[in-house]
């Protein structure tokens, strides 16, 4: 894929942390290890080691209609393989998840092929080709665009994102998906993104100590950096909210604006 | 109660018994699942008792979450009560689905049913074509024949079942004018006195714009709307209407001049309270889907407080609008059942309204030197939405009940909201209050924060701009025209929310009499409707209580239990 960088205005620590996300080259860091295996088991869709289920004949088997937007866009390895379309869904805490839905739903647009997404109040859906989507969601789970306690894979019941944190600094979820574990000081999934049971507890690590998430943070925040102070930013949405309405009115008027 | 700028800040301290700055709910999960809550207690008992009768299971919660585990364990988190703002009423938000709520019912209902048509033409069509006098006292033998026939009475023919009087109680006929001399004449039993409803310079506007024309209002029973939805209304009027002419007047059922008479009486001059709603709504007229949003400002009564504070009225609006549109057009009517039902309730509850317009009226005053005063300039809209905006993120910053309580982020609607009320109060215009809305959740909460509400729902916000600045019927129309049935209006009730507030929150700053009719505005100040809509929150709040009564009830038509 084409390297790129997607801009945007201004030069504080939250727009500069956007910047880095909106860069397709940017390489986060790893934060934990988790086994193909356990991936499968989390995403739940299907039992690890069992085969990709196939909505359709590999591609090289199947007599297309000439189309020249297929000789241009080469197909991911899911779409080679007729793989079925499954998904993963993260809820991001407002209390300084790395990633709130729409910083999230533009990462993806910045180095994802093959996908579909939504971003939500708290949660963002991300949908691939099977097999794309156990290697994606390996990425996104195993570095720090996940955090143990404040990011979560939910199907069902994603609400929780608003509300205050649970004693051990966990956002909070109604079908329980994952446990603190004292001893180790690590969040443990005890079911699967569609809130049923695992056969045996599946670590994601620590969670990050707040300052990290702080510096971390891609939201403007009144006790970090205020949205009231990031001038250029405010300067561009105005000239675009504005040029918006005259575009899609008169856009005679637009000219020279 | 006093409202200042942190009226529901505190508001939340003692109802969470928390403090407001506290990120960690140190009982969480264990505040004790549904029994923590009154009323699912009440509903869980009353299922049991339902399943039992009937055989087949009813609704269960614990048993669907906790022993099939296939559902959410509901009341892991604490279910607050909330205060409704504007009253010292507190109760469960249960208490205000629109389904738990008959007040709310009422309201709906006191909306739709009604049927308002002018009565100069069909009596020009009496005395020029028929040769009749039409005096105070026809128009009185009138009105009390229409009074009987509204609920069902005959008049012309023998052989007609006549409906029980008891749940119609709410069917009745009034009438009104602009003209003072006119309104004296005619028995004060039927007449909406305009100069004893309104103050005297909001009745001195209401009746130049009535004029001297007639108007009459009718109520058609509740329990018709019920039973027939909104298109049998202009129907059920007509009907009436004609048979009481016919008997008053000693009209001819047959002859060629009553088609004349016909028309003009039931169609000619008639008002709608709603257009037909788009196809799959599947619903004929006087439905939410068509009502016009200025009808909104028209239809509250409540005191205005203005030159100097805007909130009072904008509130009542803001409740009408939340019930209307948003629990009642999307949480039931686009989706139903569970659908969306604390969402709407938070636009009026805890005095969170009150509290951000107590800053904004504050910041407005001192910014632009008054209320309505502010040029309808981008920078206005955008100074406005940077304020409403800032103001709103440092609270919900601070305080992590605040986001908590807007469960679900209704935070994002709460703040494009609060935006609109502050560009409409300092310009007096509803485009500037939509447009800000619209500005507010498009672009600048979204970049604030990265995020904005439930999938897909900004999406409307973005055509929504150039869109609304349009007044061609296929593109926008003048915003008090506008409405559900306004395609890029249709498929969120937030874009709706807001453009029907921008419209309230405007015309109250200009300390107008109405919005967009003098007609609508004066009928619905008729005292004898079951709903209040001179306090639409105090009615609400009654029905929270159980304490509304509502009309319609077929009680004496069942077995006595």
């Amino acid at each position: 894929m084409r390297e790129f960088q997607i801009p945007y205005p201004g030069d504080d620590p939250v727009a500069n942390n956007r910047k880095k996300w909106m860069n397709s080259e940017f390489t986060p860091r790893k934060l934990r290890e988790i086994s193909d295996d356990d991936i499968v088991s989390l995403l739940g869709h299907r039992k690890p080691g069992t085969a990709y289920s196939s909505v359709h004949p590999p591609l090289d088997e199947m007599k297309e209609a000439a189309d020249p937007i297929k000789e241009l866009v080469v197909p991911t390895d899911g779409a080679k393989a007729g793989d079925r379309i499954r998904y993963i869904q993260f809820a991001d805490s407002m209390h300084f998840a790395p990633l709130p839905p729409w910083m999230r739903f533009r990462m993806y647009g910045a180095r994802l092929r093959g996908f579909d997404s939504l971003a939500y109040s708290g949660r963002t859906l991300l949908e691939m080709r099977e097999r794309d989507l156990d290697e994606t969601a390996k990425f996104l789970v195993e570095t720090e665009i996940f955090d143990a306690s404040r990011v979560a894979m939910r199907s069902v019941t994603v609400h929780g994102f608003s509300l205050r944190l649970d004693e051990d600094g966990l956002m909070f979820d109604a079908r329980r998906r994952y446990v603190f574990n004292k001893e180790t000081g690590e969040v443990e999934y005890v079911k699967t993104q569609r809130a049923t049971p695992l056969d045996r507890r599946i670590s994601v690590g620590k969670p990050l100590p707040e300052d990290e998430l702080k510096t971390l943070t891609t939201r403007y925040h009144t006790a970090l950096t205020s949205p009231r102070d990031a001038d250029e930013l405010i300067k561009v949405v105005k000239r675009v909210g504005e040029l918006r309405v005259l575009g899609g009115l008169r856009p005679d008027l637009v000219d020279g604006r | 109660m006093a409202v200042d700028k942190k009226t529901h800040i505190k508001l939340l301290e003692e109802t969470f018994k928390v403090s407001p700055t506290d990120i960690v709910d140190k009982k969480l999960y264990q505040h004790g699942g549904t029994r923590q809550s009154k009323r699912k207690t009440e509903y869980i008992e009353y299922a049991n008792r339902i399943a039992k009768e009937r055989g087949i299971p009813a609704y269960d919660p614990d048993h669907i979450a906790l022993e099939l585990e296939v559902g959410v364990p509901l009341g892991q988190r604490y279910l607050e009560p909330v205060k409704i703002s504007g009253t010292d009423v507190m109760c469960e938000y249960e208490d205000l689905h629109i389904m738990n709520n008959v007040a709310i019912e009422q309201m709906v209902d006191d909306i739709f049913r009604t049927a308002i048509v002018c009565i100069d033409l069909p009596h020009k069509v009496l005395v020029d074509r028929y040769g009749f006098e039409v005096t105070p006292e026809s128009i009185n033998t009138y009105l009390e024949t229409i009074n009987h026939t509204m609920v069902g009475g005959a008049v012309t023919q023998e052989h007609m079942c006549e409906m029980h009087p008891g749940p119609c109680a709410d069917g009745y006929v009034k009438i009104f004018t602009g003209n003072d001399e006119v309104a004296g004449s005619l028995d004060s039993r039927f007449v909406i006195d305009i100069n004893k409803e309104f103050t005297p310079e909001k009745a001195a506007k209401l009746k130049e714009g009535v004029g001297d024309s007639l108007w009459q209002v009718s109520r058609v029973p509740t329990h018709a709307l019920r039973t027939m939805d909104g298109a049998i209304i202009h129907r059920w009027n007509a009907m009436g209407q004609t048979m009481a002419f016919i008997a008053s007047y000693h009209l001819c059922a047959g002859e060629a001049a009553i088609s004349d008479f016909a028309y003009a009486a039931k169609h000619a001059q008639y008002i709608w309270m709603g257009t037909p709603p788009f196809v799959s709504k599947a619903r004929g007229h006087n439905s939410v889907v068509g009502l016009p949003v200025g009808y909104i400002f028209d239809i509250i009564q409540h005191e205005s407080a203005m030159p100097d504070d805007p909130i009072p009225v904008s509130a009542e609006g803001l409740a009408m609008e939340s019930i209307l549109y948003f629990a009642l057009y999307y949480g039931q009517m686009m989706i139903g059942t569970v659908g969306v039902t604390v969402a709407p309730a938070t636009f009026y509850v805890n005095e969170l309204y009150e509290s951000r317009g107590a800053h904004l009226v504050d910041w407005i005053k001192d910014k632009y030197g008054g209320i309505a005063q502010a040029p309808m300039y981008w920078d206005t809209i955008h100074d406005c939405t940077d304020e409403a905006t800032m103001a709103a993120i440092e609270e919900y910053d601070t305080y992590p009940l605040l986001p908590e309580h807007h469960w679900g982020l209704i935070q994002a609607v709460q703040i494009s909201l609060i935006s609109s009320a502050c560009a409409a109060w300092a310009t007096g215009k509803p485009m500037a209050g939509a447009l800000a809305a619209h500005y507010c959740k498009s672009f600048v909460q979204k970049e604030a924060l990265m995020r904005t509400g439930w999938g897909g729902q900004e999406s409307t916000h973005h055509p929504a701009m150039p869109a609304m600045t349009s007044v061609l019927l296929d593109e926008g129309l003048p915003v008090e025209l506008t409405g559900i049935n306004v395609p890029f209006r249709s498929p969120f009730a937030d874009s709706q929310h807001y453009t029907s507030h921008s419209v309230v929150a405007a015309h109250e700053a200009r300390m107008d009499a109405w919005a967009l009719s003098p007609i609508v505005k004066v009928a619905f100040a008729d005292p004898h409707l079951p709903f209040n809509f001179r306090n639409v929150r105090e009615s609400v709040a009654k029905g929270a209580l159980r304490e509304f009564e509502p009309a319609g009830e077929r009680d004496v038509l069942r077995p006595t239990k």
